[in-house]
């Protein structure tokens, strides 16, 4: 930066007085061409910005659902298929 | 060579292990069909195929991304049974836009339902795997049976598209309301 600020100053003579202007306008001329996060935020998964809004609705409107008991019936769907099975089993091991 | 044969430990950690999946499981049940009863329906089918189906797994790989194929399968088989039918959604709209001022939280999620419900399945799906239920984009690409890349394209697809229809949806002045803009968005797609 200061290797560009000299070669500026001395090629066009810019009056000592309006240094730190030009210093502050190369900095801000940098800080653009910066690929920091300004430009990568996008590339991520989990967006910055307006998508990133979307994303955390998403998951509220996800998580509450997951967070809805589990109805019953399941439950005693997986008990059933349980002990159904340990019968079966029970069969199997006495001719095996 | 082990057998799988399972033994009565491996089948208690598969059960375990389902029971852990469940809530997700029917999330993403409600997510694709947009309606509740139909998503019990979907988890309970899935339950029982993949009970019937467990010899079928290999235990030590990820369970839930396999019931989660097995349950977009069966959503896939039924849509294709039923046909052109529209869904039931819209009549669960109104009936929950009834309930709304009992639970004023949910008029939030409400916006975002039916944004979602606008959404083509395959968007949709996509974004709710890798942005809710917790998948990568390599395991959401088994799960839809596609190309990494696909799934990649769809979910930024989708996430423009709810972009784009919450914006409109955040003033309601104009446009199709509640209820009938999945219908709307349906009537287009078809």
């Amino acid at each position: 930066l200061k290797y560009r600020i000299n070669k500026r100053t001395d090629e066009k003579k810019v009056p000592i007085i309006l240094e730190p202007f030009l210093t502050l306008c190369i900095t801000i001329g940098d800080a653009r061409n910066e690929p920091g996060d300004l430009m990568t935020y996008n590339k991520k998964n989990n967006d910055a910005g307006p998508s990133d809004a979307i994303s955390t609705r998403l998951k509220d409107y996800y998580q509450s659902v997951e967070q809805e008991p589990i109805p019953g019936h399941f439950l005693g769907l997986l008990e059933k298929l349980d002990e159904a099975e340990a019968k079966a089993a029970k069969k199997d091991g006495d001719t095996e | 060579v082990t057998k799988h044969h399972a033994g009565s430990e491996e089948k208690s950690t598969f059960k375990r292990e389902m029971l852990a999946a469940l809530p997700s499981l029917r999330a993403f049940a409600v997510s694709l069909s947009g309606n509740r009863s139909n998503a019990d329906d979907l988890v309970q089918d899935t339950i029982l195929k993949a009970w019937s189906k467990q010899d079928q797994f290999e235990p030590g790989t990820n369970l839930k991304a396999w019931l989660f194929t097995i349950l977009r399968n069966e959503f896939y088989s039924k849509m294709r049974k039923k046909g052109r039918e529209v869904q039931d959604s819209d009549g669960l709209f109104t009936q929950q836009m009834a309930q709304a001022p009992a639970q004023l939280g949910a008029l939030d999620f409400e916006d975002f339902k039916v944004a979602l419900a606008q959404l083509p399945e395959d968007q949709r799906e996509a974004v709710v795997l890798v942005g809710a239920s917790g998948f990568s984009y390599e395991e959401a690409a088994e799960v839809c049976g596609c190309a990494v890349g696909t799934v990649k394209s769809r979910v930024s697809r989708a996430r423009s598209h709810l972009m784009e229809l919450l914006e409109v949806s955040g003033s309601s002045d104009y446009g199709p309301d509640h209820s009938s803009a999945p219908i709307v968005a349906k009537s287009f797609h078809n």
